[in-house]
């Protein structure tokens, strides 16, 4: 084969257009944000608007130059990126600047400085790509498991040593990775019942809790049986609603009493048709579950104060002081849903423009689109996000080379992560995490990672044609 | 489940995970953007509203003739919200041709009416709520647009916006600028727009306001809205026209001598008011402006002048007298082995205390000071003497920043045998040239001593709500003989002494020449010095109105003494003053005539007896009149005017020439003559002789 594919005409062009579209987006909402009648001036290099396109030129420069570098350098240097990376983590414990909390900041000169965690995205998805994708390595064996989920945790808790939760939590993401190239299912389910239980937990009290755990039960019980379950599955749904009037009525052991018995009564039914194994492990899970449920509220208590704030905001808003945790998020719900359908206007924002929002041009730059171009600008910024995920995933499908899909399938995850929760956040759907939208947010190291990791994939599926 | 299955539901589980996040997002937005969306608008609109303070219109400062001196010329800025509620479409769209219209017809307008159209059309499309419309509207202006269509419909229906704001003006520009005072580069406020803020400022209003994009703040309409009170005016005793004498006066010495800078200040004698007060610097560029008070905030030591002091002492304890003789020694003497020298050579010894001070001798008056307190042990009488002038007290002027006089007292620790004769002599003090001023304005006064002062009413629309009234400090600060016999040696000052290059007939001047080393500790030899030159006195000294000081900092060219650079401004001002103010002047007719022969009599035109007769009563001319008749003619006698009665036939044509032309109509007029008239001044040629009957005819008189 003599095609080299490295032309410009095998670039994945609507994967450049899709990012730059976004990168330009994102600087028009920050000079939108950072306007004032004193300075105008879009490129005005005092001002957020002006660094931003500073940041904007020096990614695109990156970009280009991880373009031109021959497609083979990224894997044969994977590990040592990734380990150099991880090498910057770790330094930054000890000579990082500290920055409201935490250590994950390099002060370079007086001006310049970056924040290492923002590349251990892209080295963690090319050291695990390489790792996958080499040989005698299968997701079928415990060791391969182990030190993949190793390669993810090892960044995940440099940073979380750093003290910044919010990019810690992103590598998590990679597990999707791990999720397509066939880990078992069953751990996801698992670590799936377990999210859910975490979040019962800490949204109901006590007593619902056991009797939600006990209904649940009764329904796994209840789908194992072999005669009349459509009967019992009604009778059960009579039993729920029963539980919910009960519990609110103050008949609270009542309530559980009645519950308990409904359980025992299916695992007994279990039992006599001779199913006792799976009545038995229904038993032991509903036994760790109870454990479980209250355990996790002691490992609440042991949070942070603000990360128990957002923890509440979350799950539980109505309980929230409005002006004191719940705060930021009607904030920035205001901004918003004030902007209707059609928006205010480019730089017409008041909200956004007189920092009503926290966190305006980094964190809640969402505001922004949603305040001053309403709900067609946040449909369509949704829309163009979306388009670029799927468009990743389409990418990571066709390539040749497993180091190259695996590759994609992790930027495809670190970007919907990020974007699912900083979206998610601004209004009200997750919790509130601190980490960037990518390309929209102000701040140059995570526009410029974002790039390098962006621009890797299209470097690798251009070079997908040679890779045979 | 095959591998490939196996991947494939993998694949669309990511996928479907993906898709179906999104769309819970993009589900949840639109609930809080389109459900929600009215809610969040009205939470997020109360957001920014506010009361805020509405500055109130300041006060006027006028001069004492009712000019204008700084004015706050109320401007407005027109904005237009083209979103606010009550503007629906249909008033829009009926409304913006003609509104278009309107505005391309005012003065300078920007755009045409097609353009303006378009603006209107762009900023309702936008929801701008803060369009400019247009900028520095005067206040008739304004009520000519709020009458446009659209906008006469007001705030809320029409989305018409006034933003009142005031642009400080002083008419005479740089004209005592200083005294009235701005507000300086730090933000704080000098002269009398300092010292009367709380007057001029008035009380801050309130008004709801609404924030919108870039800061801005817009004015809701709102019946709880709390007017701003307008501030006072307040009047000043500065007579412009003074002032600007004074200016110029200064302006041209300081130029002439290129001095570092000046003052001048010209003061009423019997109120304290002051008339002008001029200070002008010189800057950077070159040329001279209002760059600091000078006159107020600059105490030196005032060298010569203060000699009148020492003089006044000496007369008031009656230790001498204006004709004792005192030996001048040749200019040259010592005091505790320190020796003072004569401004200027001169060979006098024994000559007139009189003498000694017209020509300013330092040993003179050191000699006499020195020789009537210190000899005698009663040094401290000397100051308490100084202290009777209030020289040691602040005039308490109005503005601030006035520096502080100094005497020195004589049991400080400072104070040596060479005190005495050097505080004689105007050095060891130091005084601004206002309270200096203020001393020799008592001289003039009659030793009544004003508080000199600078405004004279508060005034609300123009009725005054306080009136400051001139001030008496001191009743008197010396005998009334010690005062005159004083004012006598000022007037010899100008007449014979230094000062007598601005000697003049026309009225009298007194005052004093002073010209101080300002760097005389450096002992540095003549070129190096640095002068103050000053002349302070009043005028006309018989009856004195103005008293005047003129203080010349750093004279670098022609001349450095008193009596050669501030005396001509002196001069120059007394001048003008004098020549513009009649009081000041003779009557021409105070003096009874003096007996006057024919051909200094003036000619007089023939006319009506009574008038003749008034006129020369008024002029006190001498005449004599044996006629009752209502015409008359002038002839001179030998000394006097002889009035000659002159008939008028009721139908006949008189000679009417040698008349006034309102004589002359008249007579003719009541003869029924039409009458063609040319030329200037008396009847010269009638076109129909005397003596013809009349009856109707037309006559043209030539005028010459």
């Amino acid at each position: 084969m003599s095609r080299r594919g490295n032309t410009t005409r095998e670039i994945d062009w609507i994967t450049v257009l899709l990012y730059l579209a976004l990168v330009f987006t994102g600087w028009l909402m920050i000079y939108s944000v950072s306007y004032t009648d004193e300075y105008p001036n879009a490129l005005d290099f005092s001002r957020r608007q002006g660094s931003q396109f500073i940041w904007m030129i020096i990614s695109f420069v990156a970009g280009l130059f991880v373009l031109i570098v021959d497609n083979k350098f990224y894997r044969t240097f994977a590990y040592p990126i990734y380990f150099f990376v991880m090498f910057l983590l770790l330094l930054v414990l000890f000579v990082g600047q500290e920055v409201a909390g935490s250590t994950s900041w390099f002060k370079i000169g007086g001006f310049f400085k970056f924040q290492p965690a923002e590349f251990g995205k892209f080295a963690t998805c090319l050291g695990l790509a390489n790792y996958l994708s080499g040989y005698n390595v299968s997701l079928q064996d415990n060791r391969s498991r182990l030190i993949a989920i190793g390669i993810i945790l090892l960044p995940m808790s440099l940073i979380l040593l750093q003290g910044d939760a919010g990019s810690a939590l992103v590598f998590t993401a990679l597990f999707i990775v791990l999720f397509r190239e066939g880990m078992p299912a069953i751990l996801y389910v698992a670590g799936g019942i377990i999210a859910i239980l975490s979040i019962v937990a800490l949204i109901f009290a006590r007593f619902p809790i056991l009797a939600i755990l006990l209904i649940a039960a009764s329904f796994l019980l209840m789908v194992n049986l072999k005669n009349n379950r459509s009967r019992i599955f009604l009778g059960l749904l009579l039993l729920s609603g029963l539980s919910i009037w009960g519990l609110n009525n103050g008949f609270l052991y009542q309530t559980l009493g009645v519950n308990a018995v409904i359980f025992l009564s299916f695992f007994i039914l279990n039992i006599r048709q001779k199913s006792s194994s799976y009545a038995n492990l229904i038993l032991i899970g509903l036994v760790f579950s109870i454990a479980y449920t209250f355990s996790v509220n002691y490992g609440f208590s042991k949070l942070k104060p603000h990360q128990k704030d957002r923890i509440n905001v979350w799950l539980q808003p109505s309980q929230c002081d409005p002006l004191g945790s719940l705060y930021n998020l009607n904030q920035s719900k205001m901004a918003i849903g004030s902007g209707g359908l059609w928006g205010k206007g480019f730089q017409k924002g008041p909200m956004t423009q007189m920092n009503y929002v926290p966190e305006q041009p980094t964190d809640f730059i969402f505001c922004t689109i949603g305040e001053e171009h309403g709900f067609l600008g946040t449909f369509g910024f949704i829309m163009l996000f979306l388009l670029l995920l799927l468009r990743i995933t389409e990418i990571a499908e066709r390539q040749r080379s497993k180091f190259s899909r695996l590759y994609a399938y992790g930027v495809a995850s670190i970007l919907f992560f990020h974007f699912m929760i900083n979206v998610g956040m601004t209004i009200g759907v997750m919790p509130v995490i601190g980490i960037p939208l990518p390309f929209i947010s102000y701040g140059g190291s995570s526009l410029l990672s974002f790039t390098i990791l962006l621009a890797i994939l299209v470097r690798l599926d251009n070079a997908r044609l040679n890779s045979f | 489940m095959d591998i490939k299955n196996e991947i494939l539901w993998r694949i669309y589980l990511v996928l479907l995970i993906i898709i179906i996040s999104a769309i819970a997002i993009f589900v949840k937005t639109a609930k809080i953007q389109i459900a929600e969306g009215d809610y969040w608008k009205a939470k997020a609109d109360s957001l920014y509203l506010e009361y805020r303070p509405v500055n109130a219109a300041r006060g006027n400062i006028f001069a004492s003739n009712g000019s204008l001196l700084a004015t706050s010329l109320p401007t407005f800025e027109i904005r237009m919200d083209l979103k606010t509620e009550f503007l629906t479409n249909e008033i829009f769209n009926e409304n913006v041709d003609t509104l278009a219209k309107s505005l391309a017809n005012l003065k300078d307008s920007p755009f045409t009416p097609g353009g303006y159209k378009d603006l209107l059309n762009e900023a309702r499309k936008n929801g701008e709520r803060y369009l400019l419309i247009k900028k520095d509207v005067t206040y008739p202006e304004l009520k000519k647009i709020a009458q446009f269509p659209l906008f006469e419909l007001g705030r809320f229906k029409g989305g018409f916006i006034e933003i009142r704001k005031q642009v400080r003006k002083r008419p005479f520009g740089q004209l005592a600028r200083r005294t009235i005072g701005y507000v300086n580069s730090e933000g704080k406020m000098v002269g009398l727009e300092g010292a009367f803020n709380d007057v001029l400022a008035g009380e801050q209003g309130k008004q709801l306001m609404q924030k919108v994009s870039g800061g801005k703040w817009i004015p809701v309409e709102d019946i709880t809205a709390i007017e701003p009170k307008s501030g006072q005016d307040i009047k000043t005793t500065i007579d412009p026209n003074i002032q600007d004498i004074a200016e110029n006066a200064l302006k041209r010495g300081l130029t002439y001598h290129n001095a570092r800078h000046g003052s001048a200040i010209i003061m009423e004698v019997s109120t304290g008011k002051i008339k002008a007060i001029a200070n002008l610097g010189k800057t950077k560029a070159g040329d001279y402006k209002e760059i600091y008070n000078y006159a107020i905030g600059e105490s030196t030591e005032p060298g010569s002048t203060f000699k009148t002091a020492a003089m006044l002492a000496l007369l008031e304890d009656g230790y001498i007298d204006v004709n004792d003789t005192i030996d001048l020694q040749m200019g040259r003497m010592s005091f505790s082995e320190e020796e003072m020298v004569d401004a200027s050579y001169h060979a006098l010894e024994k000559t007139s205390i009189q003498k000694a001070f017209e020509i300013s001798s330092n040993v003179g008056i050191a000699q006499l000071v020195v020789d009537n307190y210190q000899m005698r042990k009663r040094s401290a009488r000397f100051i308490k003497r100084l202290k009777d002038f209030n020289l040691h007290q602040p005039t308490g002027i109005e503005i601030s920043g006035e520096g502080a006089p100094f005497i020195k007292e004589f049991d400080s620790k400072s104070w040596s045998g060479i005190s005495l004769p050097w505080i004689s002599i105007g050095y060891e003090s130091k005084l601004t040239p206002l309270q200096m001023l203020t001393f020799y304005n008592a001289i003039a006064n009659k030793g009544r001593l004003m508080k000199p002062y600078l405004v004279s009413d508060v005034e609300e629309f123009g009725v005054g709500t306080q009136h400051f009234r001139p001030t008496v400090v001191k009743r008197t600060i010396a005998s009334e003989r010690a005062i005159e016999k004083m004012t006598k040696l000022l007037i010899g000052v100008v007449e014979r002494g230094t000062a007598k290059s601005i000697h003049t007939h026309a009225y009298k001047i007194a005052g004093k020449t002073g010209t101080t080393i300002l760097n005389y500790k450096a002992n540095l030899p003549k070129g190096y010095r640095k002068y103050q030159a000053s002349f302070v006195g009043f005028f006309p000294a018989d009856k004195p109105k103005y008293s005047c000081i003129v203080v010349v900092n750093t004279p670098r060219e022609n001349g450095f003494y008193g009596g050669s650079v501030s005396a001509p401004i002196f001069r120059e001002i007394a001048d003008k003053c004098f020549a513009m103010d009649v009081d000041m002047h003779q009557a021409i007719n105070k003096d009874k005539p003096k007996a006057m022969i024919a051909q200094h009599l003036p000619k007089v035109k023939k006319g009506a007896q009574k008038d003749i007769e008034t006129s020369l009563a008024y002029l006190k001319l001498p005449f004599e009149n044996d006629s009752e008749l209502d015409w008359a003619v002038v002839s001179n006698a030998k000394d006097t005017l002889q009035i000659t009665g002159r008939k008028m036939n009721s139908n006949i044509i008189p000679d009417i020439r040698g008349m006034g032309l309102k004589d002359a109509l008249h007579i003719l007029g009541n003869l029924g003559l039409n009458i063609k008239v040319s030329g200037f001044g008396q009847v010269a040629t009638q076109s129909i002789l005397p003596g013809t009957k009349a009856k109707g005819q037309t006559i043209k008189l030539t005028l010459n």
